[in-house]
């Protein structure tokens, strides 16, 4: 008999490696070719792990390696360090000016919790064609360098990928740099992406598209559609736009030709009828856009990333499946082992305990694939998904739980939830907790839209919400 | 006056603090895993099992199977369910235990050292299956000569229940009706998503008693259906719920109760009394619990010319999957609904469940009413344009009133609101004089709203739902209540077995001890949800704890007031309450006085609806509802919040996908719960304070009424909007642009 594949979602690697330079990372790949597997944020990985898509011995960390999370524009070119994480790319004023669609595509990926630690570079190596990233990055052009033991080579992304979740990579290498040329004034792009919810969606079809324009007449067009193919499909239907103006008659001739090019499947999300037909709306209505000089009129003034900043430059550990690993919860220097086979969340559910020693249970499963936020905690003073970090990527960091929160304002909060009867069956309110603390900690005068998209990474099945954000409202109110 | 405010939840701060330790979090020093294997196998017979070789797998301690269940059954409402399956069984339940009739059907309990040592244990289990034959749904299972899923009951159909209404007389109904609308719906599953999946820790007590603690709804039906199949007498067993993360019905029948009782049995018996420990997963939670039902319903419905409903016609099929657990409860309030909150003379109904080999359906808030009333209500909706009528105005000609028949042909229990919460709507709603809509959706991201698709529209829906178990099922509910003090009373103690499932059950019983005893509500403690302290409460569910715990603590605190007045210190009394009963309807007519109280709803919503995609926003929902007496608004008011936006999951993302009776999409990510950007724009409630003659201070049960008519009423503004009828949901955009299309051919 097959056990069922829901009973088992355990994993297990035999070392973890957190070297200090990108050539030892090198030659732990060359050693290890297969059975290894670069980390950065860890969330997509870790779900094949555990869904026993993918077979790793090795994980190799490169966050101990200095300048491997900038961004930086060098003479119009836009490079992203392999750590760069969502987060950064949605904080970027680098980004949103000169790279639109890219940040309109991270903002889309999963919930801030989860873009904390997914790295772009990440989202492009796993490879799946409903990664919102990669048809932002394939319409700018961009090209990522590959870095093995023997030397680099530079690649076009429209030619990194071979089918649904493979590319040209081998794994030898590493891919140390994303580059794009800065869209400058003749140029414009955005991304967009029809899903079944507000938040954390998982595409049904995405779309980039970016043009240059000689007055209003376009000289050059790239348009990338996801979702729809094996791989994202740089559309020849962008052919059509050039030598014209951004017509009505333009646009939908574009938008049906575009729709007529792409493959897709029926999923679990939409049918292939459905994607179809939803490529070419969305098709036409970015070109709309695009026409009015619109594309960026969604873009938030402000994004709500439960953050406070970067992350601390990680420490050089090498960690194997029978050593402890060390992570300071609540302040507390904590000690435990199993690192290489169990997450942040059930480490410190095992390991993490209060003054009167007891374990530390506050920190909640609720569905173990980054989806409903009752794990969060903060991790280097960043919100984290605790489900979505091997613990011993936390080997060295600073968390805190809902256990752990002690400040005024902290305090004012739950009395906010409790006053405002937000807390029903509670297993997902110390998830909020840790959510909103942050939320509250990084910005002044939230507005309720901001609140929501603050907490658009936790779930609750009781409130319906409107509680929980009418106490953060006043909570905000009065520490602001 | 403590009944009627806002008191914070008693609870609340160990919740917002991490302090609360639900079922998972319970320490267990010493402890064993247990892992629970399931089947795999939608249908299938099970020829052999070995247990060799994973009880010779390292940290593996023991493995409990069928031949531990001496009594190898249990079930809510009739034991047509093995505790676990197998070959070596007893053989003393008539319920064959060697076939294994849905995926989550569990063959063995594995009792290990660690996690890791009990998922290498089950997987060594060694297991021959020969398959049978695979009925995943009600077309291939009701199907004439289709192999039957339960032979041993004797039946020559997979229908195992049935109930009819035949009222007055339907020749003369259609002979009066000037117009005539018919309807088929089909109705989805929808899964609980409560926040904490199941999990349980098991212990011998220090006074020998096998104990579970465990989320749940009803401790002493887990206690007694843990005896029954272990053939314990019920005193050796106590059940405890400690924090528990949700419900919503979902928890009203078992998961871990019976196995983790027989687990810590049978290692007690070797001698060994190390505490147990089972968690579920999210997809074990999802893959192992029942569904709310799908069902077929064929209506067809009568009216006068000036919008008098004289006929109701229907037939109801219900999917009960692979197990009762409370189908036949279920179908009751789902057939006694179909008519909605009208009083209609001529009717004929014929409702039967289906056994199919599936996910079982089960409880879940609304309890077969959210399935008639989106048949009735959408069939309201559709005579009401017919005519030509505003739709309340035709609910008003139509709604049940003080002195009417119901529909089984007993006259409604006193204090019928459905008029006054209609009317109540109606006004807050400026119905007849709406603002206009800002509703509007962006339905691809980073677009904003597309105007010159958007369609906005609005619609109404009401209903009634009964509160208590009813049908002539027994009711009572039991409390403690204590009094301290010298020459004044100055504090009290509640003790209730009730379970608090997270809608502020305990919180509402001490408000209502605080209230009859005549103290401040911080005068009052509580002791709660444990069989070894408290007497039999009922379930939390069908709306009845507050309603019935609120006359039980009633009773009870009369009773210490006496022992008080004759001197006692403390003084203690105890009370039983007993409803007045309820009858099981009559098998051919239906008639009977099922129930003996109700509550009564109505919502109206607005839509935007982007006609190139298909996404649908709902703006303001309007709900009125008729709560008897708030014991506490507040918390009232979270269940309103809560259950409408658990029906707009329903009605616009929640789809469970199946395969062969398999789930496919058993995760978060796969099955979309509502978010916080995905809710109503605003919800907007409205309690109206009817009393019910028969409840405490007046209250009426509520929880579950506001999901009832969300889902009739957001079709019916998508229709107003798109001038298209949905009989089927989730309106999943996908689906919302093929109905839009094929309405567009048709014309």
């Amino acid at each position: 008999m097959s056990m069922h594949q829901v009973q088992d979602r355990t994993w297990a690697v035999d070392r973890y490696e957190r070297p200090a330079t990108l050539d030892e990372a090198l030659r732990i790949l060359a050693t290890y070719g297969e059975r290894a597997r670069i980390v950065a944020g860890a969330t997509d990985l870790l779900l094949e792990m555990q869904r026993n898509v993918r077979q790793v011995d090795v994980l190799v960390d490169l966050s101990a390696i200095s300048g491997l999370d900038e961004i930086t524009n060098h003479d119009g070119t836009i490079e992203l360090g392999p750590l760069v994480t969502h987060r950064q790319v949605v904080t970027s004023d680098i980004v949103a000016s000169g790279g639109l669609p890219l940040a309109q595509a991270s903002l889309e990926v999963g919930s801030a919790q989860l873009r904390n630690r997914a790295t772009v570079a990440g989202n492009l190596i796993t490879a799946s064609p409903a990664n919102d990233t990669i048809s932002a990055l394939v319409a700018l052009g961009a090209t990522v360098t590959l870095t093995s033991a023997t030397g680099s080579r530079v690649v076009s992304l429209d030619e990194f990928y071979t089918g649904v979740r493979t590319t040209i990579m081998s794994p030898h290498e590493i891919m140390t740099s994303i580059t794009f040329k800065e869209l400058t004034a003749e140029w414009a792009g955005m991304f967009a992406k029809v899903g079944l919810r507000s938040a954390q969606a998982i595409s049904v079809v995405h779309a980039a598209i970016v043009l240059e324009r000689d007055d209003s007449t376009v000289t050059a067009a790239r348009i990338a559609l996801g979702s729809v193919a094996p791989t994202i499909v740089l559309a020849d239907a962008a052919e059509l736009l050039i030598g014209s103006e951004l017509t009505e008659d333009v646009i939908t001739r574009c938008a049906g030709a575009a729709a007529a090019e792409v493959r897709p499947i029926d999923d679990v999300r939409a049918t292939a009828a459905y994607r179809t037909e939803m490529l070419e709306v969305a098709v036409e209505r970015m070109l709309r856009s695009l026409s009015a000089g619109t594309e960026a009129a969604t873009w938030p003034g402000r994004t709500m990333t439960l953050s406070h900043g970067d992350a601390p430059s990680a420490s050089v550990v090498s960690v194997s499946g029978s050593d402890d690993i060390e992570v300071t919860v609540n302040g507390v220097a904590t000690r435990g082992a199993d690192g290489t086979s169990v997450t942040l969340l059930d480490w410190i559910r095992t390991n993490a305990r209060d003054t009167t020693d007891a374990l530390l249970t506050g920190t909640k499963e609720g569905c173990a694939e980054g989806e409903c936020g009752a794990c969060t905690v903060h991790m280097d003073g960043q919100a984290v998904l605790a489900c979505m970090v091997p613990a011993a990527a936390a080997h060295g960091s600073a968390v805190t739980t809902v256990e752990g929160l002690t400040s005024d304002v902290d305090r004012a909060l739950e009395e906010s939830l409790v006053s405002c009867g937000a807390v029903q069956c509670g297993y997902c309110t110390p998830g909020f907790v840790m959510s909103a603390s942050s939320l509250i900690a990084e910005h002044e005068d939230l507005t309720d839209a901001e609140i929501r998209d603050g907490l658009g990474g936790n779930i609750c099945r009781c409130t319906g919400y409107t509680s929980i954000v009418e106490a953060l409202d006043i909570a905000g109110r009065v520490t602001s | 006056m403590t009944v009627g405010t806002n008191v914070a939840k008693r609870d609340a701060w160990d919740k917002v603090t991490g302090a609360a330790r639900y079922p998972g979090d319970i320490p267990v020093p010493g402890g064993l895993t247990v892992k629970v294997v399931f089947s795999n196998e939608p249908h299938a017979r099970m020829v052999s099992m070995s247990t060799q070789a994973a009880l010779a797998t390292e940290g593996v301690i023991d493995i409990v199977t069928a031949a531990d269940i001496p009594m190898n059954e249990y079930g809510l409402t009739m034991f047509d369910q093995p505790v676990l399956i197998g070959v070596d069984g007893t053989g003393r339940s008539p319920v064959p235990s060697d076939v294994s009739r849905w995926e989550a059907d569990s063959v063995a309990v594995v009792i290990a050292e660690t996690a890791e040592a009990a998922l290498a244990g089950a997987g060594a289990l060694e297991i021959v299956w020969e398959q049978l034959p695979l009925m995943p749904d009600l077309a291939t299972a009701d199907a004439p000569g289709a192999p039957l899923v339960h032979p041993e009951n004797g039946r020559d159909s997979n229908t195992y229940y049935s109930y009819r209404i035949r009222k007055g007389d339907m020749d003369a109904g259609w002979a009066a009706a000037d117009i005539v609308v018919e309807g088929t719906y089909t109705l989805p599953h929808q899964e609980h998503a409560y926040l904490q999946p199941e999990a349980a820790v098991s212990y011998i007590d220090d006074e020998g008693r096998v104990t579970v603690e465990v989320a749940g709804q009803w401790t002493h039906e887990d206690r007694a259906q843990i005896a029954h199949a272990l053939e314990l007498p019920e005193e050796e067993v106590r059940v405890i719920y400690p924090p528990i993360g949700g419900a919503f019905g979902g928890r009203e029948d078992m998961t871990l109760q019976i196995v983790m009782a027989a687990a810590s049995l049978k290692l007690h018996a070797r001698g060994i009394n190390r505490p147990l420990r089972c968690v579920w997963n999210r997809e074990e939670s999802i893959v192992g619990h029942h569904k709310r039902h799908r069902a077929q319903i064929t209506t067809k419905w009568g009216a006068t010319s000036d919008g008098r409903i004289v006929a109701v016609d229907a037939d109801a099929v219900v999917d009960a999957g692979a197990y009762n657990y409370t189908t036949n409860k279920v179908m009751a309030n789902l057939h006694m609904t179909l008519t909605g909150p009208y009083n209609v003379p001529h009717v004929r109904i014929d409702s039967r469940a289906v056994y199919t080999t599936s996910v079982p359906g089960g409880a879940f808030r609304g309890f077969g009413s959210p399935q008639a009333a989106f048949a009735a209500e959408s069939q309201m909706n559709k005579i009401a344009l017919a005519l030509d009528m505003d739709p309340i105005e035709i609910r008003l000609a139509n709604a049940l009133r003080d002195g009417d028949d119901s529909v089984t042909q007993r006259p409604m229990p006193d204090g019928v609101s459905i008029a006054e919460v209609v009317e109540e709507l109606a006004r807050a709603s400026s119905w007849s004089t709406p603002a206009p809509t800002t509703t509007t959706v962006a339905s691809i991201k980073t677009l904003g709203a597309h105007r010159s698709s958007i369609r906005t529209g609005r619609g109404v829906a009401c209903a009634l739902k009964n509160v208590g178990f009813s049908m002539g099922f027994p009711e009572r509910c039991e409390a403690t209540v204590t009094l301290y003090g010298e020459d004044e009373i100055d504090t009290a103690h509640i003790a209730h077995a009730g379970a608090d499932v997270g809608q502020g059950a305990h919180t509402a019983f001490l408000q209502m001890t605080a209230e009859a005893v005549g103290v401040d509500y911080d005068k009052v403690t509580g002791t709660f949800s444990d069989t070894a302290t408290s007497g039999d409460s009922g379930s939390s569910s069908a709306s009845r704890m507050t309603f019935m715990a609120g006359n039980s603590i009633q009773g009870a605190t009369e009773e210490a007031v006496k022992a008080w007045i004759d001197g006692d210190r403390p003084a203690e009394g105890h009370f039983r309450f007993v409803p007045p009963p309820t009858e099981y309807i009559d098998a051919e007519t239906g008639e009977g006085l099922a129930v003996i109280a109700y509550g009564y709803v109505a919502e109206a919503v607005d839509v935007a609806v982007d006609i190139e995609t298909g996404h649908i926003r709902v703006g303001t929902v309007w709900c009125a509802i008729d709560v008897g007496r708030a014991i506490n608004p507040q918390t009232v008011k979270g269940q309103v919040e809560g259950a409408i936006v658990q029906a707009h999951g329903y009605v616009l993302s929640e789809r469970l996908r199946l395969d062969d009776g398999k789930i496919v999409n058993p995760t978060f990510s796969g099955y979309l719960v509502p978010g916080t950007k995905d809710v109503p724009d605003h919800i907007e409630t409205i309690l109206l304070e009817i009393p019910d003659p028969l409840g405490p201070w007046g209250a009426r049960g509520m929880a579950e009424m506001p999901f009832i008519p969300y889902a009739p009423a957001v079709i019916a503004a998508v229709h107003d909007a798109t001038g298209v009828w949905f009989s089927d949901f989730p309106l999943t955009p996908d689906r919302v642009l093929a109905g839009l299309k094929d309405a567009q051919d048709q014309r």
